[in-house]
């Protein structure tokens, strides 16, 4: 747009110096430079020789015209050219409209620019300028244009705006053009966010009216991308990416944030030209799962690029009770169904209590076993009062021998309802009661009942049953007890007493369960949920403002704007996330009509002041002169000129921005092990095990040069089908389901690699996956010895440190070792087998800060992560040095002796 | 980096290997010189092996060649070879227009000059000749213990560039390594009264490329560096013919002073390999 060949001048008359050039050139000529300096020890021989002419000394004509340049440029830098400048259309008043929604967030700070610089051009012009941004103002007023302000006025305006965490209305922008009347002819400049829907045409139409519509819109690739909230009902967080479809093909990375704002997973996500919309699963293990308070994608600091997530998303542990260790005759059995009820929105746990209360548990689910013993009584009812829920499904034995840790006293004996001795028919549920965790649930007609136990009429027995038989007796009642509580179904789930097992209603109800178990009251909230916190327009967190209003129980919002943001609703006791996507639908493209005058976000500046440029150049050339000079009165001595070349070299570079170029480095793996002992680990084809395992032993090998004398190089990635293995002392090997067995020239190589004093470190990296399986695989072929778990006698306990224990991400898992020992290879164990992931818990990214974080926790467990690491390199490297240790105590004894 | 003396013995050493060991080839030989190893081709004092003889009485019993005589009834005497040694005198010149080079990559002219003078020096060592610097403190002496001493002794005087008017012994030989850039009549006075007393030696000419070829243009003060003064001169390429033909005069004239005195002249470009000088000089010395 414009004609950019334009050339005019702020102070065209210092032009007029340029007259005075020709007078500049006689001077120059007739003052040479002073002569050369030169030693000579031969003078003897010239003194006396005279010059048959009597030359006069010149001026060199280079450096006349390098003089002559100079003044030239100097009296052009004085004149002030600009480049460009865009043709000034008599004074026509311009109207900026800027797209502020949630969209423009990116790249806002360009935008900003844009617009400084076009209310600059109008201000330089003298027009006065119209400011329409298209988002609803966070204040809760409608739209509306601000009047036509001198451009100066506006400048202030365009510092003030911010984009909004809500999408823009067009339609209302538009009613406000028409407001405010202006039916003078403007020029049009709009800002978009690039995005469209049905609403912009009839707002381009409007725009047109004005006469020239320009848009400025940033590239496909730099329009605003949206990331959806996951489905509730998934294993893992599996958000949608949303982005404009006819984009460029992109890689993004999406990560789950704690609340301190800790990295939990990054998962990149790859678009192909076209593609518009992706899922992402984020794989996690459940206790980091459940402090995930945020997904955004990287880079994308908008409202739309950022997912809040709340109690909803969090997967519970739930425990089974399991004493008898798989029935017989699995579809009789209760618990059978309560898994498949919660596979999906839980992770299940099956075990004896003991071993259950061992971790966290939010649901415990007992089912008729018959007599509790007495220290499983004591410790389900502690468990309890901590917070727990225990639902209890009823059953012949519980008909028998009730214990106390139920909601209601309950009558001895069954109740049958239907069969041979029976006048009543089986029945279904009533409606679910207004009130309790039930509420709003549908029962479904063809739920059928046949035997229950009755609870003991009581005062409070109306208050604590949540669910009746259509009869009104009660089906399922909790009581609190501490700050838990207790739950019984009183019938059974399996198909003994009722088909409730295999009804849809079942899920339901223990989806309502789970949420009570984290102080979530049940069903949809029956108060108005204040503000807590609300996403500003970057993604970020802050205090709601005046005019955000609180939500109103059991109303969906749909409408996100200035009065819902997105953001945090809730109190202390539970908080509602409110994502923008919910309200965005597909994101489509902006399309405007033909003809359209369209210029880049990014493009150059319309007018382009040369001043800048023209100083730059005079002080080059100065130094260029100097140069010339020096040189000229043989002062420059080539190292001194070396430094003058530098320095006119870097201020070069300097104008024209430095770029750096990147060596890369490509030393073979063998050559560069040999050259220095490191560490190495087996490349899996998974680029994110890959990238952990070297960030985990980049971040052990720290820890080693800083705390040991051990000093190690970078770590490498090595394949074992093609790289030679015998110069690393220690392999790691993450063991992912993807290994199948090894070809047996391999397998030849690595039985090889351990048969002489290789040390390999098999890491299942256990995630709830089937880690022994996988290693079952990985191992067909190999020479595994006869394996022992690591007893506190072994030397792994002492190479360095004296350790008990060896997590790494996760901990518990055991770790093995050989049994026993080869005298022949110094009773070093050729491998080691664990589960622990220990490259997840010494992985540290370019700062040196650790990369995931460790389950259950604490810098603790980092710590012990990094000692089992540097007593596993001893081990590696000094094999059974420390052995002798085991012996102090016996040699000892017999010195004494 | 080890001190300009130690630097240029090493490459001196260096050289001289490269080269025969020297002995100055003496066509008279006066009977009181010192002992050295010039064979003379009879009998006498000396290391080498020259000849058995039967043992006349009055010979010492030490002198009997045992192994020699009990191969047959009469007993022999070992003879050696008569040897004697040659006094030479080296001078480079250490005025300060010899530390003057025109282009960094070149050497200053009294270093070239220090560097022949020792590696002849060292060359004549071996051959067992007694080598001295003329104005040094030391008097001429044979054995290899003396090249450090003479590299020091090159180095301690700071020259005028005046010959220095020591006593020099009769059938010795003076080395002469300078630019000549001195007023020729002393030199020649110098030379007349030392070919007079027999003494014979080489005047070796050292020039730096630019002052062969004066390659300066434009407008150039040059300044000279024994106090001469200055000279500017607006286009130095304009004095380059007049210069080249002056100095070839003067060239001249040292060639013919030298040859009217029985001496030899040589002349080296500090741009030129030393070995070719080296060469030439080891060519005069050996009488060839």
């Amino acid at each position: 747009m414009g004609s950019l060949s334009t050339l005019s001048f702020v102070t065209p008359w210092a032009l007029a110096a340029l007259g005075g050039l020709p007078v500049l050139w006689w001077l120059l000529r007739a003052t040479p430079p002073a002569p050369k300096r030169q030693s000579f020890p031969a003078l003897r021989l010239l003194i006396g020789l005279s010059t048959a002419e009597r030359s006069v000394a010149r001026t060199p004509w280079w450096l006349l015209l390098l003089r002559l340049a100079l003044a030239a440029t100097v009296i052009a830098a004085a004149a002030h050219p600009i480049l460009g400048a865009f043709p000034t259309p008599g004074n026509a008043p311009l109207l900026l409209v800027v797209d502020n929604g949630w969209a423009a967030a990116k790249l806002w700070p360009q935008r900003r620019a844009t617009l400084d610089r076009l209310a600059g051009e109008a201000a330089r012009n003298g027009q006065p300028v119209m400011l329409l941004p298209t988002a609803p103002p966070a204040d809760g007023a409608p739209i509306s244009a601000s009047r036509l302000l001198p451009a100066g006025e506006v400048q202030a305006m365009i510092q003030a705006l911010e984009p909004h965490p809500w999408p823009t209305d067009r339609e209302a922008a538009a009613k406000a053009l028409d407001e405010a009347s202006q039916t003078t002819s403007m020029r049009v400049v709009w800002l978009t966010d690039g995005l469209g829907d049905e609403r912009t045409d009839a707002f381009v139409a409007r725009l047109n009216h004005f006469g020239g519509l320009e848009v400025i819109k940033a590239s496909e690739g730099g329009t605003a991308k949206l990331l959806t909230p996951p489905r509730l009902d998934a294993k893992d967080l599996t958000p949608r990416v949303r982005r404009v479809a006819s984009a460029p093909p992109a890689m993004m990375r999406v990560r789950g944030v704690d609340e301190a704002g800790r990295t939990l997973a990054v998962e990149t996500v790859g678009f192909a030209a076209g593609e518009g919309d992706k899922e992402i699963a984020l794989p996690m293990p459940t206790e980091l799962r459940n402090r995930a308070v945020r997904l955004e994608i990287e880079d994308e600091a908008t409202a739309g690029g950022v997912v809040l997530l709340d109690d909803r998303w969090r997967r519970r542990p739930v425990g089974l009770v399991d004493e008898s260790g798989g029935g017989a005759s699995p579809l009789l059995d209760d618990l059978f169904y309560a898994d498949r009820a919660l596979s999906s929105m839980a992770e299940l746990r099956r075990g004896k209590v003991r071993d259950l209360l061992q971790r966290d548990l939010s649901l415990a689910i007992l089912p008729d076993l018959g007599n509790l013993g007495e220290e499983d009584a004591r410790a389900l009812k502690a468990w309890v009062e901590q917070g727990g829920v225990l639902l209890r499904l009823a059953g012949p034995n519980l008909a028998r021998n009730p214990d106390d840790l139920l909601p209601v006293r309950l009558r001895g004996g069954g109740r049958m309802l239907g069969g041979a001795m029976s006048w009543t028919r089986p029945m279904t549920l009533a409606p679910m009661p207004e009130v309790g965790p039930f509420s709003g649930l549908t029962v479904p007609n063809d739920l059928k009942i046949a035997t229950q136990i009755l609870a003991e009429p009581g005062p409070d027995l109306n208050d604590r049953t949540w669910a009746r038989l259509e009869d009104g007796t009660p089906l399922v009642t909790g009581a609190p007890l501490g700050r838990g509580w207790l739950v019984l179904i009183h019938t059974t789930v399996g198909p003994g007493w009722s088909n409730l097992g295999m009804s849809g209603l079942f899920p339901q109800m223990l989806q309502r369960l789970l949420d009570l178990s984290h102080g979530v009251s049940g069903g949809a909230a029956d108060h108005p949920l204040a503000p807590v916190e609300v996403l500003n327009g970057f993604g970020q967190l802050e205090m709601p403002g005046g005019v955000v209003e609180a939500l109103l129980p059991k109303v969906a919002v749909t409408a996100i704007g200035p009065h819902h943001p997105p953001g945090y609703y809730g109190n202390e006791s539970g908080r509602v996330a409110i994502n923008l996507a919910s309200a965005v639908g597909p994101l489509m493209p902006l399309v405007l009509p033909v003809g359209t005058a369209v210029t880049s976000l990014g493009a150059r500046p319309v007018a382009r002041d040369l001043q800048p440029a023209l100083l730059a150049a005079v002080l080059g050339l100065l130094l260029l002169d100097l140069v010339a000079v020096l040189g000229l009165r043989g002062l420059l001595r080539p190292r001194r000129a070396h430094i003058l070349l530098a320095a006119i070299g870097v201020f070069g570079m300097a104008m024209s921005g430095g770029r750096d170029a990147s060596a890369g480095t490509g030393i073979d793996i063998d050559l560069q092990a040999a050259l220095q002992t490191r560490l190495a680990y087996v490349l899996t084809g998974d680029a994110r095990v890959d990238d952990s395992s070297r960030a985990g032993l980049l971040g052990l090998s720290q820890v080693l040069e800083r705390r040991t004398t051990a000093s190690l190089g970078e770590p490498v990635g090595v394949d074992v089908a093609r790289d030679p293995l015998m110069v690393f002392p220690l392999l790691y090997w993450p063991v992912t389901g993807a290994q199948g067995p090894l070809p047996s020239a391999v397998r030849e190589k690595v039985n090889d690699f351990m048969r002489h004093g290789g040390l390999i470190l098999f890491d299942t990296q256990d995630r709830g996956d089937d880690g022994p399986e996988k290693m079952r695989r990985l191992a067909e072929g190999l020479d595994i010895p006869p394996l022992a778990v690591v007893t506190e006698e072994h030397v792994l306990t002492r190479s360095f440190y004296l350790l008990r224990e060896w997590p790494g991400r996760s901990e518990g898992a055991p770790v093995y070792v050989q049994d026993g020992g080869d005298p022949a290879n110094d009773n070093v164990s050729p491998l080691i087998i664990g589960a622990n992931d220990w490259a997840g818990a010494w992985a540290v990214d370019r700062r040196g800060d650790p990369m995931y974080a460790v389950v259950p926790g604490g810098e603790q467990q980092r710590e012990m992560a990094y000692r089992f690491g540097v007593n596993l390199v001893m081990y590696a490297l000094t094999g059974s040095y420390k052995a002798d240790q085991v012996h102090l105590p016996a040699i000892l004894e017999r010195l004494k002796r | 980096m080890p001190p300009i003396p130690r630097e240029l013995e090493l490459q001196a050493e260096a050289l001289a290997v490269s080269l025969r060991p020297l002995l100055v080839a003496s066509g008279r030989v006066a009977a009181s010189v010192t002992q050295g190893i010039h064979g003379r081709r009879q009998s006498g004092p000396g290391e080498n092996f020259w000849q058995f003889r039967r043992y006349q009485s009055g010979d010492p019993a030490g002198a009997i060649d045992w192994r020699q005589s009990a191969k047959s009834d009469p007993l022999y005497v070992r003879e050696t070879e008569w040897a004697a040694a040659q006094t030479i005198w080296v001078w480079p010149d250490s005025s300060p227009s010899m530390r003057w080079r025109s282009r960094p990559d070149l050497p200053e002219k009294r270093q070239r000059a220090a560097l022949l003078a020792l590696t002849t020096a060292a060359v004549l060592l071996q051959g067992g000749e007694r080598v001295g610097v003329l104005g040094g403190r030391d008097a001429p002496n044979a054995g290899r213990g003396m090249l450090p001493r003479l590299a020091d002794a090159m180095f301690d005087a700071a020259g005028d560039g005046r010959l220095p008017d020591v006593p020099v012994s009769r059938q010795s030989h003076v080395l002469i390594f300078s630019d000549f850039l001195m007023p020729l009549d002393s030199l020649e006075a110098q030379l007349r009264r030392w070919s007079e007393s027999g003494v014979r030696g080489v005047l070796i000419h050292l020039l730096d490329p630019a002052e062969i070829t004066l390659p300066y243009q434009g407008h150039v003060r040059f300044s000279g560096l024994e106090g001469e003064g200055d000279l500017v001169v607006p286009r130095a390429e304009a004095l380059r013919d007049a210069y080249g033909a002056r100095l070839g005069a003067h060239r001249a004239a040292l060639a013919a002073m030298t040859r009217a005195v029985g001496w030899r002249f040589l002349d080296h470009g500090t741009d030129a390999e030393p070995r070719e000088v080296l060469i030439a000089l080891h060519n005069a010395l050996a009488g060839h």
